[in-house]
């Protein structure tokens, strides 16, 4: 089978047509556009009449014929588009493209879509998570479960999480039970605090699951927990403490350490005693003192109390001399704090947090326990922890 | 009346350290008489043994005041120093400053020290320093707190501070009352 060149680029080398010898153009009509492959003849740029061999002449030629050329490809194209199916509408016809990647025919030869490579990488397919892989492993399959669900003990339906879901109604039963570790603990604030828990258990879970899959960086799952982690602290240290005097479950000491023993009420008890002794109508002043107990004593905010009898018998120790050696002693601890303080400065080991202009020192005390608003305001807005402000 | 504890003594000390340094062990261990501090009613008193002999007959209700004043612990229990202390001070002064007749009468209304009104004034003072504040003719005029170390003090600019007032002579008739 003889291939004959009328057959590659029918317009060029038919002469029967008028003057005119266009090139045959490649047409991609998806991408809108038309190729001219064909290598230009020097000869054909500028005529033959113009004598002008300057740089700027020939410029102006080239640019002539440039132009000519975009011309009949731009006249091309449009006839080309011309043959497409069209379809009506009410702005006149309109030219169905070809479907993309080449897979319908199209209706003038030698085209086919420019294929283009990717911009970007491919994506990597998504790793399956923990569940996806343990549901293949079993064989269960999900099933798709309706919006609402009926709740047998208000009788209506209702949606199946959220806002007037059967679990979220709190308040609308009394709560029979107590919170279990903590007899005095508000059930309903535990029952909120429980679901927090639960949220953020999910949301751990959800960035460890992008960890894996690698949309997010890796350790911000445990970022999160820590988070979540201080600001469970932050409200725990906000929390009111139990008031002295109240009566507490002494805890068990059986092998149990030293720290824990002192669980057993002694300086509770005590704190009672001291609270209850003041609970009279006069203070607990007239009050009958037992033998080996000391008279109640109100104690001034701010102030301690001081055993004056005894400091007054430390002080008079010694006669002047032992006074003086006394005061001796102290005068050297206060010269010799000082000192201290005076090299520190000097050497620059002050102004790591001994001054207090050093804002960012860490003295470990893990910061003082104040809070301006009292109770749960006092641990301050809790920022919803999102995938974007993971610090 | 009753000697000092051991919180009181330390909160003087740093008090008297600031303007006596190491010469509070002068005051301890007086080389001619034996002294000590005594406390009546929140008021520190320097006192020589034999006053306090021959006070202790008499009932502490009665005693106003004994000794020398050198000042009192405050509410909070801050220690205060009184400008009846201030010839002890003088004597065993670490840090001076000479201050110009023209600004003599301010400081004794109670003003501070304006670079302007500065005379002379001892090399070395560390910021915050305690200072005694004498005329040009080295009588004693009050004390004072050295806003400025020295280095410091010659860059300031002719209205800065250079000493924060703390006790003159001129309480002596403005608050009587309350000295001793």
């Amino acid at each position: 089978m003889t291939l004959k060149a009328t057959q590659i680029a029918p317009n060029t080398f038919n002469a029967s047509k008028d003057n005119e010898v266009l090139e045959d153009a490649r047409y991609d009509l998806y991408n809108l556009a038309a190729f001219n492959d064909f290598a230009q003849r020097s000869d054909d740029i500028g005529d033959s009449s113009t004598s002008d061999t300057t740089a700027d002449g020939m410029n102006a030629a080239l640019e002539t014929f440039l132009l000519n050329k975009a011309t009949e490809g731009t006249s091309q194209l449009i006839g080309a588009l011309w043959t497409l199916e069209t379809k009506a509408s009410d702005v006149g016809p309109l030219a169905l493209l070809p479907s993309s990647r080449g897979d319908a025919e199209v209706s003038v030869s030698n085209n086919a879509p420019t294929l283009l490579p990717r911009a970007k990488p491919a994506p990597k397919p998504k790793e399956p998570t923990k569940w996806e892989l343990f549901r293949k492993e079993k064989g269960i399959e999900t099933r798709k479960r309706g919006r609402k669900e009926w709740d047998e003990a208000t009788g209506e339906w209702k949606v199946r999480y959220g806002m007037g879901s059967a679990a979220n109604a709190n308040g609308e039963w009394p709560i029979m039970e107590a919170v279990q570790g903590n007899e005095y603990a508000d059930p309903w604030q535990a029952k909120r605090d429980e679901r927090k828990e639960k949220v953020e258990k999910n949301q751990v879970q959800k960035t460890r699951n992008m960890e894996r899959q690698g949309l997010v960086q890796k350790g911000s799952a445990k970022k999160l927990e820590k988070q979540f982690e201080e600001n469970r602290k932050k409200i725990k240290l906000t929390a009111p403490p139990l008031p002295a005097g109240l009566p507490v479950d002494m805890k068990s000491t059986k092998g149990s350490e030293v720290k824990n023993r002192a669980a057993r009420g002694l300086e509770s008890t005590k704190k009672a005693l001291a609270a209850t002794r003041l609970s009279t109508a006069s203070m607990g002043k007239f009050d009958q003192v037992r033998k080996g107990e000391d008279k109640v004593r109100k104690k001034r905010s701010g102030e301690e109390i001081r055993d004056r009898r005894k400091e007054l018998q430390s002080a008079n120790q010694g006669g002047a001399k032992g006074e003086a050696d006394r005061g001796l002693k102290v005068l050297n601890s206060v010269l010799l704090g000082s000192e201290k303080k005076e090299k520190m400065r000097r050497t620059g080991k002050m102004h790591k947090g001994e001054t207090g202009h050093d804002f960012d020192y860490d003295d470990g005390l893990g910061g003082g326990s104040f809070r301006k608003k009292k109770g749960r305001a006092g641990a301050g807005k809790l920022k919803k922890v999102t995938k974007k402000n993971i610090k | 009346m009753r000697p000092l504890t051991i919180d009181e003594l330390k909160k003087l000390f740093e008090k008297l350290s600031k303007y006596i340094g190491k010469n509070v062990e002068h005051l301890l261990k007086n080389p001619s008489e034996a002294h000590a501090f005594r406390l009546q009613k929140d008021r520190v008193y320097y006192v020589s043994e034999s006053l306090i002999k021959a006070s202790q007959s008499l009932p502490s209700e009665t005693i106003l005041s004994l000794g020398t004043c050198f000042g009192k612990f405050t509410k909070s229990k801050n220690f205060k120093l009184h400008i009846t202390a201030l010839d002890v001070i003088n004597k065993y002064a670490l840090y001076k400053v000479w201050v110009k007749p023209s600004s003599e009468m301010q400081f004794l209304y109670g003003n501070n020290v304006p670079k302007s009104g500065l005379g002379r004034m001892t090399d070395e003072v560390p910021q915050y320093g305690g200072v005694v504040v004498l005329s040009m003719n080295d009588v004693p005029l009050g004390f004072g707190v050295a806003a400025q170390s020295t280095a410091q003090c010659k860059e300031l600019e002719p209205t800065g501070n250079v000493v924060l007032h703390q006790g003159d002579v001129g309480e002596y008739l403005r608050t009587e009352d309350d000295i001793y």
